[in-house]
């Protein structure tokens, strides 16, 4: 009688232990699918800021076009383009986000500042191309970096 | 050759190359122009490059391919303003190649991949004044 209670006893112990482990396995298998939803979400958020920013400088630069007709042809060239970066990006944006360039407090626009934008930009967005763990994603904004960095060059001979 | 690259080796190889391929063209494009200063430090930017990436195939134990005989270059270089135009197209050709790799390098040499990849749109640019939104490989 003591020796099918132990026996018993042994069975649910196993069971118990089986059970545990087949939760840890579904425990890690969860952190693991947290982990991808949370790497896409920053991905996501990250491009988001991009596009916010590339709107926000377009937004200047047509301002600055406004106010000195002369840059219009490199300044139109630089949100042409940028228009195509966004589009190029939009797949990427979380579901249903339209970014647009936060309400700032109007500020005076000068050609250098943008000028500097464009490099930084370029540079933000390849150290984002590195970090991401999409190889197309990556791809892309290392192509649009360069394409920042030919806009620098570009409105640096109008501010030499 | 960019479609080729799959993983940290073949990205490796495919800017080699691209290094290579590079060299030979600016020494063809310094032939055709009448100040080649331009076109010799650019060969000099990229024989530097490709001896880092050289150091880079010894630290991480991949044999490096070797460079071939010569290479094409489009368009075909007989006058200065098409050595003006091929050495912008080689170096969007590069910009092309980086962005394409930047993702399979290894970490420690992404930083410098990085700038060279602005290096070659700078340099794009002051050949032919003109920005593109996407570079593509020729």
């Amino acid at each position: 009688m003591s020796k099918s209670i132990a026996a018993t006893s042994l069975v649910l112990n196993r069971r118990t232990f089986l059970a545990g482990i087949s939760s840890t396995a579904v425990l890690v298998s969860s952190c693991s699918i947290s982990n991808d939803t949370s790497v896409v979400d920053t991905t996501a958020s990250e491009i988001e800021d991009i596009v916010k920013a590339k709107r926000e400088l377009i937004s200047d630069a047509t301002g600055l076009i406004a106010s000195d007709p002369n840059l219009s042809a490199q300044l139109q060239i630089v949100i042409d383009q940028s228009l195509l970066h966004i589009e190029s990006l939009t797949p990427y944006l979380p579901p249903g986000s339209s970014p647009s360039e936060s309400a700032m407090v109007p500020t005076a626009i000068s050609l250098p500042a943008i000028v500097t934008r464009c490099a930084v930009f370029s540079t933000n967005n390849l150290n984002t191309a590195s970090a991401n763990s999409d190889a197309e994603l990556s791809r892309i904004l290392a192509l649009i970096a360069g394409s920042e960095m030919q806009h620098h060059a570009l409105l640096s001979g109008l501010v030499a | 050759m960019s479609s080729l690259v799959t993983d940290e080796r073949t990205a490796l190889e495919d800017l080699l190359e691209s290094c290579y391929s590079a060299i030979y063209a600016y020494g063809v494009v310094a032939a055709y122009l009448s100040d080649p200063e331009d076109a010799l430090n650019a060969m000099a930017a990229f024989r530097i490059h490709r001896d880092q990436l050289l150091a880079t195939f010894d630290e991480l134990g991949y044999p490096a391919p070797a460079a071939s005989a010569a290479y094409s270059i489009t368009p075909q270089v007989l006058d200065e303003p098409n050595a003006r135009v091929a050495a912008a197209l080689l170096e969007e050709n590069a910009i092309a190649h980086w962005a394409n790799a930047l993702f399979y390098l290894p970490a420690q040499i992404k930083q410098r991949e990085c700038e060279f990849l602005q290096e070659c749109a700078i340099r794009s640019f002051s050949w032919s004044g003109i920005a593109k939104a996407f570079s593509s490989a020729s």
